[in-house]
């Protein structure tokens, strides 16, 4: 029988155990650096978990930074001024309890306008555009005979520039029921409508978005989202969508709030289609043009279309027609034509 | 030599006692508010804008109460609740409230790492019975959070409200769909500085001491 015997001399021992430190050194790096790898892998992993409850925490409420600009309050106490607002009491509120005297009505305005400002300056951050003029805030018991009806008001005047003649804002109120101002989702709505009507929209895209702005970044609301749009329509006697016959905020109640809800679910869904940033691309667009302080009356449908298709890149023609809208795809060409044709 | 060795060694450990209880016994300081930090945001900002004039409202969520027949209480009321973020986490040792009419509410801490939604509502003090405007806490869970919560439950002007809104139905009492908001001027939140906060501080106090002196000096 054949045996192997190993015999190690003392070099070779030396050899052995030498390589032996070396392996385990090498183990231990290795482990090491697996070790470290895995807490940078870990941690990044935590930072990006960190982010993304963070964004998500936030869209639970609507969260606002304190404003810091200036209040001024006038002397006899009935009115205030900040950077963006003025807010005044309605002749009606004078003999109110709860604003009967100076010490209530004072600190009542400070903490409204800071309210206001602050919401000023986020929607400013959402929209990347502001209004050129102070909003001028009202405060009523009882407005148009109503305790829950707010309504922001654009004034504006024609003045001829050469053969066109330009649409030129020159103020924007709000006049508030005082049990309207108190929900935080109806200043949202209100403000809203004081960005966006220096653009003359369709009073349904108007409100859609303001009913958008209030229930999905307020999280405020009442008007519910249809699912299903094409199953919810209106139509007019003329089988068009009734939307397009919203111009006053008149007729029945139930129509009315169909008319919300509805305007409401179309501006949602296009938001969901193409994204959070659609709407921001629509004005940017609408800015760059200036169309829409040169057309003789309030933006049609198929106008603003135009602008929706080129935000999206798809033609969202065929979608507002399975909707009974009725409108038609134009170019800059036939707006231009529009134009010089009404201040023919 | 040994009674020498002892003896220098129980004069080290009595030298390294005192310095520990020094600092265990020195006075804590607290730090800055948290809520005047940049980029802190509050669901009512007017609460944390340093500036006790402007009050700010809880807000009641869209669950937050149905009137009620038979004369008791309110339906689902959850109450009204203002939320404070902090730009990063920190540790909460104090609340101070300037409010005008609360009288019940919870504080709660969001410590984060929810499953559903992300957060993670932690108690963290209950006050009933409250009487005075200015509420200071001490929080004896300090939770590493940047996000605080109050809910109130009752406010001082709840009666009054709700006679103002009930209505008499054959016999039957309808009672108001909720209470009043809560009214916060002010919330503080407070941690203790650290050592290295103090120690600044200290500098910047003697630098201004010794500014001031020299131009007296002049």
């Amino acid at each position: 029988m054949k045996t192997n015997k190993y015999i190690f001399d003392v070099n070779g021992v030396k050899t052995y155990t030498f390589l032996r430190h070396l392996i385990k050194m090498f183990l231990v790096l290795i482990v090491g650096c697996l070790l470290f790898n895995g807490c940078a892998a870990l941690e990044e992993a935590q930072r990006v978990r960190e982010a993304r409850e963070k964004k998500q925490r936030q869209e639970e409420y609507l969260m606002l930074t304190p404003s810091k600009g200036e209040i001024k309050i006038a002397e006899d106490v009935q009115k205030a001024e900040s950077d963006h607002y003025t807010i005044t009491f309605g002749p009606d509120l004078e003999g109110h309890e709860d604003f009967d005297e100076d010490s209530e009505r004072g600190p009542f305005m400070q903490s409204a306008l800071s309210y206001m400002e602050s919401l000023y300056k986020e929607m400013n951050a959402i929209f990347g555009f502001q209004p050129e003029h102070k909003i001028h805030v009202t405060l009523h018991d009882v407005y148009n005979q109503s305790r829950s009806v707010a309504t922001t008001t654009t004034q504006y005047r024609y003045e001829s520039q050469g053969d066109t003649s330009l649409k030129y804002v020159t103020g924007i109120k709000m006049d508030f029921p005082l049990r309207m101002y108190e929900k935080h989702d109806v200043r949202v709505h209100e403000l809203t409508h004081a960005f966006t009507n220096i653009y003359f929209l369709p009073t349904w895209f108007n409100e859609g978005i303001a009913v958008l702005m209030q229930t999905e970044w307020a999280k405020g609301g009442s008007h519910p989202k249809f699912d299903n749009l094409e199953a919810n329509v209106k139509r007019n006697l003329d089988g068009v969508n009734d939307l397009e016959d919203w111009e006053f905020h008149g007729g029945t109640s139930k129509l009315l709030q169909w008319r919300y809800s509805y305007a409401y679910s179309i501006v949602s869904e296009l938001r969901k289609r193409f994204g959070p940033d659609y709407y921001i691309k629509v004005f940017q667009l609408m800015e760059a043009d200036q169309l829409h302080n040169k057309l003789p009356s309030k933006m049609s449908t198929s106008f603003l279309i135009y602008y929706l298709n080129q935000a999206a890149q798809t033609d969202l023609i065929p979608f507002f027609e399975s909707l009974h809208f009725k409108v038609r795809r134009l170019t800059k060409e036939d707006i231009l034509q529009n134009i010089r044709q009404a201040n023919r | 030599m040994f009674y020498r060795i002892t003896t220098y060694f129980s004069l080290l450990c009595c030298s390294i006692i005192l310095i520990g209880c020094s600092v265990l016994f020195a006075p804590q300081e607290w730090s800055d508010n948290y809520a005047l930090m940049d980029g802190a945001r509050s669901t009512s900002p007017q609460m944390i804008d340093g500036k006790l004039e402007t009050v700010g409202e809880t807000i009641f969520g869209s669950s937050g109460g149905g009137p009620r027949a038979g004369g008791f209480g309110y339906v689902n009321f959850k109450g009204s609740e203002v939320v404070v973020t902090l730009p990063e986490k920190q540790r909460v040792h104090r609340i101070v409230l300037h409010a005008d009419n609360l009288k019940h509410f919870i504080i709660y801490a969001d410590r984060g790492g929810g499953i559903i939604d992300g957060a993670d509502w932690q108690f963290v003090k209950e006050m009933q019975s409250v009487k005075t405007k200015t509420v200071d806490l001490r929080i004896t869970i300090p939770y590493l959070t940047d996000r605080i919560r109050i809910l109130v439950l009752k406010t001082s002007e709840d009666a009054q409200l709700l006679r103002e809104t009930s209505v008499n139905l054959g016999g039957m009492r309808i009672i108001g769909s909720r209470g009043a908001p809560g009214k916060i001027r002010e919330i503080e939140l407070y941690g203790f500085k650290t050592a290295e906060q103090v120690e600044a501080d200290d500098v910047v106090e003697t630098r201004e001491k010794e500014l001031d002196e020299l131009l007296d000096f002049e």
